[in-house]
């Protein structure tokens, strides 16, 4: 049998791996996407997808921008409806000592030129009136949107098999060919690929699979989980998170939004996201605190929902690194291996314009400025050649 | 169509109509033993009914004294309960 | 808030294999809780009569059995939650329940889930018309309540329980016809004689359903249910070995009510949530949770699996392996007692002898591969969130290859039943399309709530429901 060649083969269908093989083969490159499990099976399936601007990093506001900006023409785009909807969110603060908080994230937005507000709670009310709980106040910013997780994925798969991408699900990379230190090819069970180029887009498997390469990198799995209602006719109208005075998830979060078929997902996490050194595989149980905290908050912003069904759980991992940012570009030490991993909690804020970056680099564009700050070498010796 | 023995009759409504049932009969086979074989309308409106009879199908839901989304096979019909069927 | 329960066994499921572990665990001495979704003990097979007062002269054995059963182990000092449902299970054996909208958690030192099975269907044009309904469901009507779900009523599907459920039917007044879509070759037969044993039962029940003028037919499935706003008949096709339609066979049956199940779909969601290995067996229902014949203990640590959650075998394997589980689960617990290694022992024997049986049923009854081709195109699938069977082929053309993955991209199996209706149908579709194996397509995972529970019950501030 000969082994089919393809100029670039993505790793993990994830939905940062879906849109780097849609924006590689809209760049004219041969494509193939595999992923060990299902298409979005992992983390990815697993999020709530809000794509904003708000209160997500400090000093990666003109990108989170440049994505929103891309996600709000995507449905046309891809020619699929995958429920975008820029419902805006809201952060409620709960102690004093947030409102100092909620007011410098504003603040530092509208150096941006992005539209926000601080909400008193009868303002909260004008806009979502089923939040009665006792909230000091919120932020608001109303340009923030939510998709649907499932059918963004899909929606990407679907435009990059029309331009040619060959997907194969169920096809977990298993060696990694290289020949005088460049890619030559992918072996996944049966199947073998020959290629020049590999973006590995694993997420939480991103170090286990840069390793099939000889590689290492700083991206360690950290459990997130999530509840679901049945559907319930719309209550929720906006995403509502927490504004913690710390910020970040490792302080805790909350997360409330209703998704297009009336169901609310929502989840808070109190005691911060636990980094971990097991296999993302090996625990996937939803923890007895987080149900009991997720209800609690959520009854305590929206008392009326006491008598409404949880109907579904998840759990799923995220990738960190470890100052939080994205690993996306050129592996140092294997020429043709590339990575596209370290979410952080909010890949699908960036995944468009990581995809857009590799998709430069590949069409031969080596300098692309944009992926500076997250080059693997940020980290030096970190992301070598292991022994 | 239900076997002879000399049982208790219970009174309860559904919607709006009174439904005469017998002590131990879910809302279901109440329902059933009248002839009503439609409990709610599906996604699709279609009508539905009774389907695995055992409380794993949720599809005979509706509403009993207020409470939405009870399983008219599992609970069991008491004078004056208020039943009410969505078939909107 | 109800404070935290402890035992030595909690028993998840009060059928024939949670009993007889119930009153094994008890008699040696352990402490005892059985919790269960139903105002009765009992579970399918030993469903008691919903009706006040002494049972009716004209109860079945099987009812009676289970009262007695039932009875004997609230004398023997076991506790019972009826109503009750483990909506999750956690680390250390926390058992969250849900008993009629109050929230309750429990510990147990040891815990043995017989959670049974419930019928199997698949999706079919027309199965979702009210007087369509599962074996089980026309079953539980008539123990339960009384009440005949038809004047005329067709029994489809495959698999011994048809017969059953038939002549309690037939028994009950209704005009019965039985459509089995199993063909039975020479090599079954052969194997059925060997268990001289069960002549007796199956020649009894064939010999009622002829006097009360129940046909039965093999080798014919159910291909469409018709009828507006409710069942008027339904339209039946002989088939082949493999389950393929014969051209000129279509028939067409007057009926009010279609009883239709192709065997039984094991309940392994929470032994699975609780992390016990399963193995998978399409002709035993699917997922079965794997199990030491000899002491019922499963892959996890103290806990336990009885009945048809190890493989759907019945209710006397069930029974057997119950008293095998509760025996090792009080032995293991330091309880004992002089007669406990012998009961063990004969339990084991009778369990291997039964089951050698119950293999032989499964194999006869294993479903046929051209039933992945019953849905059509425009058939709901998910009766829940009314998925039809051409977008899920919408979503395996486009890379969705497992269950799980046409669930994210269809909601097929998003809703309340979380798949336990059309999950089955579901993984033959997918299976028959991309030529995987059922063990790769069934792929449905279970997670908390295994069934839908209130927030406030979550919350512990809900008032109990009036029932
Ligand atoms: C509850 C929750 C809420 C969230 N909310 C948001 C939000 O509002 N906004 C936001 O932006 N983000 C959110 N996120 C985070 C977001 O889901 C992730 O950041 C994003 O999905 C990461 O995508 P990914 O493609 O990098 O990773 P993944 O989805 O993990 O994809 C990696 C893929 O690689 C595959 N793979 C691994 N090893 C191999 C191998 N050897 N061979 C082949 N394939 C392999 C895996 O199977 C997997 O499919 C949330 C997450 C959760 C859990
Ligand atoms: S008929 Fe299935 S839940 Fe009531």
């Amino acid at each position: 049998m000969s082994t089919p060649a393809f100029d670039a083969v993505v790793v993990g269908a994830g939905i940062v791996g879906c849109a780097t093989a849609y924006e590689l083969a809209r760049a004219g490159l041969s494509v193939a996407l595999l992923d060990k499990g299902d298409i979005g099976g992992a983390v990815t399936g697993g999020s709530l997808a809000c794509v904003g601007t708000h209160m997500i990093s400090r000093d990666e506001i003109p990108l989170l921008m440049r994505s929103c900006q891309r996600w709000s023409g995507l449905e046309n785009e891809l020619d699929f409806d995958f429920e975008y909807n820029a419902c805006g969110q809201m952060r409620f603060v709960r102690a004093p000592a947030d409102l100092e908080v909620a007011r410098g994230w504003l603040a530092l937005e509208a150096g941006f030129g992005l539209e926000g507000a601080l909400l008193d709670p009868a303002a909260v009310r004008g806009i979502a009136p089923a939040l009665r709980g006792p909230v000091l106040a919120a932020t608001w910013s109303p340009r923030d949107a939510t998709v649907n997780p499932f059918l963004a994925c899909r929606a990407f798969v679907e435009a990059a098999q029309r331009l040619g991408c060959r997907v194969h699900p169920g096809t977990g990379v298993t060696a990694i060919h290289t020949q005088a230190g460049r890619i030559t090819g992918v072996t996944a069970g049966a199947l073998r690929i020959a290629t020049k180029y590999i973006v590995n887009a694993a997420g939480p498997w991103a170090d286990a699979v840069a390793r099939l390469a000889g590689c290492a990198l700083p991206i360690a799995p950290r459990k997130a989980q999530c509840l679901a209602t049945t559907a319930v006719a719309p209550i929720i109208p906006c995403v509502v998170g927490a504004c913690e005075s710390a910020g970040g998830v490792e302080a805790g979060y909350t997360q409330i939004q209703q998704a297009a078929h009336g169901q609310i997902l929502f989840n808070t996490v109190l005691a911060g996201g636990v980094r971990t050194e097991a296999r993302p595989e090996d625990d996937l149980a939803v923890d007895r605190q987080f149900v009991l905290d997720s209800v609690e908050t959520l009854l305590w912003l929206f008392p009326d929902l006491r008598n409404v069904t949880l109907l579904r759980s998840w759990c799923a991992y995220e990738a960190v690194t470890p100052d939080d940012h994205f690993l996306i570009g050129p592996v140092d030490g294997v020429d043709g291996l590339l990575v596209a991993a370290g979410d952080g909690g909010t890949g699908f804020n960036r995944a468009p314009m990581i995809g857009e970056m590799i998709a430069q680099w590949a069409s031969g564009n080596r300098a692309v400025p944009a992926m500076t700050p997250y080059l693997p070498s940020r980290f030096g010796t970190e992301a070598r050649v292991a022994a | 169509m239900t076997a002879p023995g000399a049982v208790a009759p219970v009174r309860f409504t559904v919607d709006g109509a009174e439904v005469v049932g017998k002590a131990g009969d879910s809302v279901a086979s109440a329902l059933l033993a009248q002839g009503m074989r439609i409990l709610r309308r599906g996604p699709g409106g279609e009508p539905r009914g009774l389907f695995c009879g055992i409380g794993v199908c949720f599809d005979c839901l509706v509403t009993v004294d207020g409470c939405a989304d009870r399983r008219a096979c599992l609970v069991p019909i008491r004078d004056g309960m208020v039943v009410e069927r969505r078939l909107g | 808030m109800s404070g935290l329960h402890e035992v030595d066994v909690a028993i998840v499921g009060a059928g024939p294999a949670g009993l007889a572990a119930a009153i094994a665990a008890r008699s040696l001495g352990a402490s005892v809780l059985v919790i269960d979704e139903y105002s009765a003990a009992g579970g399918q097979y030993h469903r008691q009569s919903a009706r006040p007062g002494p049972p009716a002269s004209d109860a079945t054995q099987a009812e009676r059995q289970g009262r007695a059963l039932a009875s004997r182990a609230r004398e023997a000092g076991v506790a019972f939650w009826a109503d009750a449902y483990v909506w999750a299970a956690f680390a250390n054996a926390m058992l969250a329940v849900d008993q009629a909208g109050m929230r309750r958690d429990v510990r147990a030192r040891s815990l043995v889930v017989s959670t049974g099975a419930h019928d199997r269907v698949m999706p079919f044009p027309g199965w979702t018309l009210p007087g369509v309904m599962t074996v089980g469901a026309a079953q539980a009507l008539v123990k339960a309540h009384a009440v005949v779900p038809g004047q005329r009523i067709v029994v489809a599907g495959s698999g011994p329980f048809l017969l059953v459920v038939a002549e309690g039917l037939a028994k009950a007044g209704a005009a019965v016809e039985i459509l089995e879509a199993a063909r039975f070759r020479a090599s079954v037969l052969a194997t059925f004689l060997r268990f001289p044993n069960r002549w007796g039962e199956l020649l009894g029940l064939l010999r009622t359903l002829r006097a009360r003028g129940v046909g039965l037919t093999l080798g014919r499935v159910v291909m469409r249910a018709e009828g507006q706003d409710g069942l008027q008949g339904v339209v039946s096709q002989a088939v082949d070995a493999r389950g393929t339609p014969i051209a000129g066979t279509v028939l067409r049956h007057d009926a009010d009510a279609l009883a239709i199940a192709y065997g039984f779909r094991t309940q392994v969601d929470l032994a699975r949530m609780l992390g016990c290995r399963t193995r998978y067996d399409d002709a035993a229902g699917g997922h079965a949770v794997i199990v030491d014949a000899d002491t019922g203990r499963t892959s996890q640590a103290e806990i336990y699996a009885a009945g048809e959650v190890t493989g759907v075998g019945g209710h006397e394997v069930a029974a057997l392996e119950g008293t095998i589980a509760g025996l090792s689960a009080a032995m293991s617990l330091g309880y004992t007692s002089p007669a406990a290694l012998s009961r063990l022992a004969a339990a084991r024997r009778g369990r291997a002898k039964a089951q050698r049986f119950a293999d032989v049923v499964a194999a006869t009854f294993a479903p046929s591969r051209d039933l992945a081709l019953l849905p059509a195109a425009e058939t709901i699938v998910c009766r829940c969130e009314g998925v039809t069977r051409d977008s899920i082929d919408r979503a395996i053309a486009a890379g969705a290859t497992t269950a799980s993955a046409v669930k994210r991209w269809t909601r097929c199996g998003m809703g309340r039943c979380q798949g336990r209706m059309c999950g089955w149908g579901l993984a033959r579709l997918v299976a028959a399309r991309t030529h995987s194996p059922m063990a790769l397509a069934d792929n449905l995972t279970a997670r908390l709530p295994l069934k839908p529970v209130s927030l406030g019950t979550i919350a512990g501030s809900n008032p109990p429901l009036v029932k």
